[in-house]
């Protein structure tokens, strides 16, 4: 933020450049006093007598080098219209400043800052306003960062008629001063005839913060203590226990899908990731299943059996080493081998009828369709490992810091008189809570990435498969590049399953996100998705095509990813004037050029 | 109008009304944005000349921006219907469109119209398509502009009650904006492409400084609390005929807490005019408000103030020089009450006519109590009307006997029969407040009815149950439920908190005082149970609530608004 309006001339303004240049420090103090004392003569601004400083009226010459956050909470404007004219009057002091409101800040940031004005109010019963919510949740609670080296002050907005008077503005004074900032001016609490208040602080402040300028505060800050040096390293075989940061359902309360959000704390793991790249879960099953499985086949829970090199009861084995809610290919083949079934291997005949019952059936399905008079230790053999699940990381590192979300959607459905629940999903969604730790690993995807330079993506999505979207967009408003980008987003209805939408709607205010179409499928009476959205936007898709476009698609593969591979074809067709043949040719090409990347499940 | 403005030193919204387009703003791009349910922060300002408020559900702000989804956007549309009477076809649509589009109920507001609640964007030029389908529309049903014009509503009180919902149409569309922004944005009517652009000779391209309401009664009937519009007209009748109007100025109730230059205020009553000159007089009294109210601090812009910072002398004055000759003195009248008399009546035009009490103005079913089925099947089979009234109730109006005999069966048949309600509860308002209204601090209409239990047990013990006492509740300080007008006003401040009033008229000629700040349910139960214990004592002869607390000092009488205090 610059000072408005200069007011002076040219010849002014050039005279002053000349005798600005080459000013030392002394100089430039005096030359503020002076100053200050004309300005005093010219019945000015008052400067009120500095309540414990010692610093008389000594502020930095043009061109300071302290850097100043203002950040503001406001339901009514006050606090904004404060926040802008305390950052007038700093950059009329020289100080490099911001002004932000604290829904537009990256609180993430907050340890890095050097000196944070926050003007805030309070609201109701001593809310805060909602623009500051997530701002006061993250210094109040427990991912709250340390604080040395800030420099703050609050000014906290209020209204006296009400009990809690200022408490928002209170109450994150305290718990910055809690995370090791140093309040450099005391806080502030205006009652609605806030102008004098405000002003005594605003000058107060300013003064404090320029005597900050020298000497510099040793930056001894203790090292970052990464106990014992290089730690363990962890991987798929050596899982890292990871604490759940916040689980919250994403999709509105009267949506008929569950999807979580999940973050999880990587702290002192050393994983990294980048965006792309997916995280492993791994899990145990659904506990109302292994309970099934043992009573239909009558098993003696306790009965030991082998699994891999261990021994253990097959009890332990169904709940957490081998799958049972999902069927595999490889399974019904061996459990053909082992039954000689014969309408089993009928099945195994028939693609389409084979895919099908792959599809939403499970162990306790095929014991009850394909009898057989199975014991434990021969059915643990036919079983495979519960493999850990992948979900499609939603977040950046350069965004997020040590920390890794993932966007889950709880399978659950009901067949044959039975809830199914998904090994992990529904796990995450009922068992694991804020602060518990989950085993997890990063999976890295080399073939779903951000090209290097800021060249234009197209990114299609359906549900979850808007993951990794997220974590494109985070990576590169953190790292600040520049380039087009083109969402197209699906699910069910607007009101409940706009997944991010608030996240979208604040990458586009900034441009981080060029466009973006969505489809909703329920919300009229014929149903639309992804691929109508890109065929009514088909001119310009091939456009950014043709203009190097990098096209991503994510999510669903057995209907979304192959209605919009076929959309794509027929666009390329239609747009490129060529034959299908050629249009396949076109992709393939893509393909090579890692122009079109999928990752699809 | 010098185009020559200051815009630094104007409101805001002055400058968004300049930009418009003579009301277009971008509500089209708005409609068509499909990443939010909600239209941009401009066209919430221009959507209201529209007759539609964006609002969203407060209840689940919290979880929903956890959940990093917008706010549940949704939209309030209020028709525009002078002197509130709607055909039984009408009812039945708005019944239909209320399943369709809206939450499911009908709001009947404190100004004789209807209210949908919760008619997302996607749906909001279907419903008013469907409206108008049915002829009826929400232009300036709410903006600065006038507003719908409320009347008399009882036919069966008055044989005049036909000519001045008349009158009140023909004010209504005479002070209708004319832009074509309406039709063009709802009803896909083409812009007319050679034409100029487009004036609104009465108000220009800014509209007026803020609303604009205006009311007719019928002494001894207020049931339109004429004292709270900016404009007021009170029918004198002479001979068995309406001779002509006193005109009330300077009516309006909105304030705004820790602002006391903000005020309530009654209107004043200035002169007499003609029937023949009622719509001119109209015309001007808005004309004056145009030209001389206050732009640049919305908080002072309403008729109220411009006649308090002129004096009502030089107010008169200045209307004179616009009407070119100057207003009769008043005549003599007398007001009763403001609240309605409910109950069927036979009229003078020998036909039937029931007002029904609807607490808070809200038809739905709930349970066994199935009010909107019963209106609906009611609708299907009356030969008269629907009329809504100022105080959220409704008359079926113009029956025969035997459908008069119908309607009664039809009652009892959705468990709906006219209970026999008290005193209190018959002459009780509330706003929309929580969970929709922006503006809400507290609850309202979801309060109120426990609110009046709880009072009712205290004045049963003094057997006060029949005893008619006006309460009125709203969310927050800007008075669509005109509390300041209540003998009991209560007004939100925050979640259970509210400020509490006493000592408005039961005629509505007076301002109420503020007793007790900011208490809760057990605060004002505790206040107002030695109150009426007392007003049970020591009442004189058919003394009312209201001046029995002026009366006994419980509140100094606030003789003009400007010494109101919250």
């Amino acid at each position: 933020m610059s000072l408005k309006a200069n007011p002076l001339n040219d010849a002014q303004l050039s005279a002053l450049s000349q005798l600005v240049e080459g000013l030392n420090k002394e100089q430039t103090v005096w030359l503020n006093g002076y100053f200050e004392g004309r300005l005093a003569a010219l019945g000015g601004v008052e400067v009120p007598a500095a309540a414990g400083t010692t610093v008389s009226a000594a502020a930095p010459a043009p061109q300071s080098s302290i850097n100043l956050t203002i950040l503001y909470g406001t339901e009514t404007g006050h606090s904004q219209g404060l926040a802008e004219k305390l950052g007038e009057k700093a950059s009329f002091k020289g100080i490099n400043v911001q002004v932000l409101s604290l829904y537009d800040y990256n609180y993430k940031k907050l340890h890095e800052e050097d000196n944070v004005a926050i003007v805030v109010s309070t609201h109701g019963e001593g809310d805060p306003p909602d623009m500051a919510e997530d701002f006061y949740k993250y210094v109040t609670g427990p991912r709250a960062p340390q604080l040395e080296g800030v420099n703050y002050s609050v000014l906290a907005l209020g209204d006296k008629t009400y009990k809690h008077f200022c408490k928002t503005g209170e109450e994150i004074d305290v718990a910055l001063k809690n995370l090791g900032g140093y309040r450099i001016t005391p806080a502030v609490k205006c009652d609605v005839d806030y102008e004098q208040p405000s002003e005594m602080w605003m000058n107060n402040f300013l003064l404090n913060l320029s005597a900050t300028e020298t000497p510099e505060p040793a930056a001894a800050g203790g090292s970052t203590a990464t106990a014992g040096g290089i730690g363990e390293e962890f991987s798929k075989s050596n899982p890292y226990m990871a604490t759940v940061l916040e689980k919250v359902r994403i999709t509105g309360s009267d949506s008929d899908k569950e999807v979580y959000h999940v973050e999880l704390s990587l702290e002192g793991s050393g994983l990294e990731y980048e965006p792309g790249d997916s995280l492993g879960i791994f899990t145990k099953n659904p506990e109302a299943l292994v309970e099934d499985i043992l009573a239909f086949t009558g098993f003696d829970p306790e009965q030991k059996v082998d699994v891999g090199e261990d021994e253990m009861s097959i009890k332990e084995a169904l709940s957490h080493h081998l799958e049972i809610t999902i069927l595999t290919f490889d399974l019904l083949n061996k459990y053909q081998e082992k039954t000689k079934n014969a309408e089993l291997a009928k099945l195994l005949a028939d693609d389409e009828a084979l895919d099908e019952y792959l599809y939403g059936h499970d162990v306790l399905d095929l014991l009850e369709d394909y009898p057989f008079e199975w014991n434990a230790r021969k059915l643990v053999e036919v079983l495979r490992p519960i493999p850990p699940r992948l979900y499609s990381i939603s977040s950046s590192m350069e965004s997020v810091g040590e920390e890794v979300h993932v966007t889950v959607s709880v399978v659950r459905y009901e067949r044959k008189n039975r809830k199914r629940n998904g090994a992990c999903s529904s796990h995450l969604a009922d068992s694991i809570e804020i602060d518990e730790q989950i085993p997890i690993y990063i999976d890295k995807n080399p073939s779903f990435k951000l090209p290097a330079n800021g060249s234009k993506i197209i990114m299609v999505g359906a549900g979850t498969g808007v993951a990794p979207y997220r974590a494109f967009m985070q990576h590169r408003e953190s790292m600040g590049i520049k380039g087009e980008s083109w969402l197209f987003f699906g699910d069910r209805r607007f009101s409940s399953d706009f997944l991010y939408q608030t996240e979208w709607q604040k990458l586009l205010k900034n441009e981080i996100l060029t466009k973006i179409d969505v489809a909703f499928s329920r919300d009229q009476e014929e149903k639309v998705y992804v691929q109508h959205k890109l065929k009514e936007q088909q001119k310009e898709v091939f456009d950014w095509l043709e203009n190097g476009a990098h096209l991503y698609l994510c999510g669903d593969m057995k209907y979304m990813a192959k209605d919009v591979n076929k959309a794509l074809l027929d666009i390329i067709q239609t747009q490129g004037g060529i034959s299908e043949e050629q249009a396949e040719k076109y992709v393939k090409n893509l393909k090579r050029e890692k122009r079109f990347q999928t990752d699809v499940y | 109008m010098s185009e020559n403005i200051n815009w630094q030193e104007l409101s805001e919204v002055e400058k968004l009304k300049y930009d418009s387009n003579y009301l277009r703003g971008t509500l089209t791009e708005s409609l068509a944005d499909p990443i939010t349910g909600a239209i941009s922060d401009g066209d919430t300002q221009i959507s209201k000349f529209h007759g539609i408020y964006q609002q969203w559900d407060r209840d689940i702000d919290k979880e929903r921006k956890r959940q990093k989804l917008e706010p549940a956007f949704s939209f309030l549309i209020r028709l525009r219907m002078p002197g509130g009477r709607f055909t039984p076809g009408q009812w039945l649509a708005m019944d239909e469109l209320s399943e369709k589009y809206a939450n499911g109920t009908l709001k009947l507001t404190t100004r004789q119209t209807f209210q949908l609640h919760g008619v997302l964007k996607r749906n909001l030029k279907a419903t008013i398509k469907e409206m108008n389908d049915h002829l009826m529309d929400t232009i300036a049903a709410c903006g600065d502009v006038n507003r719908n014009v409320m009347s008399h509503a009882n036919p069966a009180q008055s044989s005049f009650h036909a000519e001045v919902i008349e009158t009140a149409k023909n004010i209504s569309e005479h002070l209708l904006p004319k832009t074509g922004a309406y039709h063009e944005i709802w009803l896909d009517k083409k812009l007319v492409a050679d034409s100029k652009e487009e004036v609104e000779p009465l108000y220009g391209n800014r509209y007026l400084p803020r609303k604009f309401k205006i009311g007719i009664v019928i002494p001894p009937h207020n049931d339109c609390d004429v004292f709270s519009q900016d404009l007021g007209f009170i029918a004198i009748v002479e001979n068995d005929k309406i001779v002509g109007y006193n005109v009330a100025v300077g009516g309006g109730l909105g304030t705004t807490f820790g602002k006391p230059e903000t005020y309530p205020r009654t209107g004043t009553v200035i002169g007499f005019c003609t029937p023949g000159q009622i719509i001119d007089v109209a015309e001007k009294v808005v004309l004056v408000q145009r030209d001389n109210g206050n732009r640049k601090d919305r908080k002072q812009a309403r008729l109220k103030y411009t006649i308090d910072r002129m004096g009502v002398e030089e107010f008169v004055a200045e209307l004179t020089k616009y009407l070119g000759y100057e207003l009769e003195p008043e005549r003599e009248y007398v007001l009763d009450r403001n609240g309605d008399d409910f109950g069927w009546i036979k009229g003078s035009d020998k036909k039937w006519h029931l007002t029904y009490f609807v607490e808070g103005g809200r038809v739905l079913d709930r349970g066994e109590y199935k009010l909107k089925t019963a209106l609906r099947e009611i609708s299907k089979v009356i030969d008269g009307d629907i009329i809504l009234t100022g105080n959220q109730n409704l008359i079926i109006s113009g029956m025969s006997t035997k459908v008069k005999n119908q309607v009664d069966a039809l009652l009892k048949t959705y468990g709906v029969s006219p209970e026999d309600i008290s005193g209190l509860r018959k002459n009780s308002i509330a706003c929309v407040a929580l969970p929709t209204c922006p503006l809400a601090f507290a609850e309202a209409e979801r309060y109120l009815p426990d609110l009046v239990s709880k009072i009712e047990t205290i004045l049963n013990e003094h057997e006060l149950g029949k005893e008619e006492i006006v309460i009125r509740m709203t969310g927050c300080p800007n008075g669509c439920g005109r509390p300041y007008l209540a003998e009991i006003g209560l007004i939100g401040k925050s979640p259970g908190y509210y400020n509490l009033y006493l000592g408005g008229s039961f005629n509505g000629s007076r301002l109420n005082t503020l007793y007790k700040q900011t208490i809760n349910e057990e605060g004002i139960l505790n206040e107002l149970r030695p109150i009426i214990a007392d007003f049970a004592a020591n009442r004189e002869d058919g003394e009312h609530f209201g001046d029995f607390v002026i009366r006994n000092n419980y509140v100094e009488e606030i003789k003009e608004g400007k010494y109101f205090k919250h």
